[in-house]
């Protein structure tokens, strides 16, 4: 009798133990998959440029610069300049002094008309108005920047192709050669004769300076700083230039 | 048999219970005692009639003896046990069959899911090859382009240097061709001016000799500034 009753409790027990654990363990119908499909998605662009590009994949800090040419009294003189508006450009004043005609061209042999061109006086800085529109203009930056920063420089040195040299700012000091007033910067960044009135940019693309004077060796350059280059600007303090006699 | 045969036999002197209660010797008659087997028949018939006339008696021992011997005692079965082990045990196979088939099913299903999901997968693989190898392709193009891209922008700097730069030789030329005229005019005014101070040298007396002088000294400062001129212009001339 007893044997029998905990035969059928023993096989009761089993048969519901194993169920329940199987039923826990059961592995339930697979769902229907959703369906595939190859939806696009932006990667996004890699590596974007930190600055604008043109079309033609020229830097805006490119397209700004202008190759000045000086057809005067003294035979032809080369130098260096950049748009700060549409019809509007920024060089050194002894660029242009003594022009009877000045002549620009755009980084990609565009010929640009000048309608006047005028000088500051405390500052190797001129104004020149062009009759066509210039391909870009820059940004100037707030604030002159501080000994260290990496600064980059565009120009048509020797009078030649447009090309970019990179240097640091060395310090700040007074115009050795008494053409400017007010403290001028040093930057080790590579200039030759032509350069003058290259624009020297920022990290950011932003002009913070303007070259006018190069050393011997062209391991050296000085800059107009960019404060003194907006006060002229917003004073405009620029006398129209006299052509040579 | 009898119980007592043998040396276990009690002996009478030594047994007043069995002589109180049955009043015969020990030799005779059924005995019992604690601790035996039910109380069999022993003795003999006369015995048995002499002493229990009306008591009734346990069968004859004789004929009892003769008899088949009792069935053994059998047990009661319980079918109600047996029932619910032959149902719990029907319920355990029904339930096991359909887990069986509800595995069986399910099995297949992940198998044809499996299935189904391998060939997804291996479209995807196909797909993902292939798009990896376009990207590859796409990716040497842009490099391509790109370095295209930059030799035609070194090209335009240096077609545009060069375009500026003959620009400035076409401005030097025309300067220099203006100096050169210049010059020429110059010494063309020297040389107009030397002959007719020749020819007023060769009639000095037709002239007024302080003109004269007047006259030679312009004439020398034209053709030094000739002169000049055209030194200047040898020395451009020769540094081009």
């Amino acid at each position: 009798m007893r044997r029998t009753v905990a035969l059928v409790v023993a096989v009761a027990a089993a048969v519901a133990s194993s169920g329940c654990a199987l039923r826990d363990e059961l592995p339930d119908f697979p769902e229907a998959a959703p369906v595939v499909t190859a939806a696009p998605t932006d990667p996004g662009r890699p590596d974007a440029a930190p600055t604008t590009l043109s079309p033609d994949g020229f830097r805006t800090t490119e397209r700004v610069a202008v190759r000045i040419r000086n057809v005067g009294c003294g035979g032809v003189g080369v130098g260096s300049g950049f748009a700060v508006g549409e019809n509007v450009l920024v060089t050194n004043r002894h660029v242009v002094a003594g022009a009877d005609t000045l002549q620009l061209s755009t980084y990609d042999g565009q010929d640009v008309l000048v309608e006047t061109a005028g000088s500051a006086v405390v500052a190797d800085l001129a104004l020149v108005r062009t009759k066509e529109a210039l391909p870009a203009a820059v940004t100037l930056a707030p604030a002159d920047p501080a000994v260290g920063d990496r600064v980059e420089v565009v120009g048509y040195p020797g009078g030649g192709r447009l090309t970019s040299s990179t240097g640091h700012v060395l310090a700040y000091q007074d115009d050795p050669l008494g053409a400017n007033a007010g403290r001028v910067m040093v930057t080790d960044a590579e200039a030759r004769p032509g350069s003058s009135g290259s624009p020297v940019y920022d990290h950011e693309g932003r002009v913070v300076g303007v070259v006018y004077a190069a050393s011997s060796a062209g391991d050296a350059a000085l800059a107009v700083p960019v404060t003194t280059l907006q006060q002229l600007l917003e004073s405009a303090s620029f006398d129209a230039d006299a052509p040579c006699d | 048999m009898t119980g007592w045969q043998g040396d276990q036999a009690p002996r009478a002197d030594t047994d007043p219970i069995w002589a109180t209660a049955t009043g015969r010797n020990a030799t005779g008659g059924a005995t019992t005692g604690p601790g035996d087997a039910p109380p069999r028949a022993t003795g003999g018939a006369d015995t048995a009639t002499n002493t229990t006339a009306a008591i009734p008696r346990p069968a004859d021992p004789v004929s009892s003896r003769e008899e088949q011997p009792p069935p053994p005692v059998r047990r009661r079965r319980r079918p109600w046990a047996w029932i619910a082990l032959t149902t719990l045990l029907v319920l355990a196979l029904a339930g096991s069959s359909a887990l069986a088939a509800y595995l069986w099913q399910t099995t297949t299903a992940w198998q044809s899911e499996t299935e189904r999901v391998e060939a997804v997968a291996a479209g995807l693989q196909a797909e993902r090859d292939e798009l990896a190898a376009e990207l590859d392709q796409s990716t040497r193009d842009l490099a391509a382009t790109d370095q295209q891209l930059r030799e035609a922008q070194d090209r335009i700097r240096e077609l545009a240097g060069e375009k500026a730069q003959t620009a400035d030789e076409r401005e030097v030329a025309r300067l220099l061709v203006t100096s050169v005229a210049d010059v020429a005019t110059q010494l063309e005014t020297c040389v107009r001016g030397q002959d007719q101070l020749i020819t007023a040298l060769s009639d000095l007396e037709a002239y007024d000799p302080e003109s004269v002088v007047q006259y030679a000294e312009s004439v020398r400062a034209a053709c030094t500034q000739a002169l000049r001129g055209n030194e200047e212009l040898q020395r451009i001339v020769g540094a081009e």
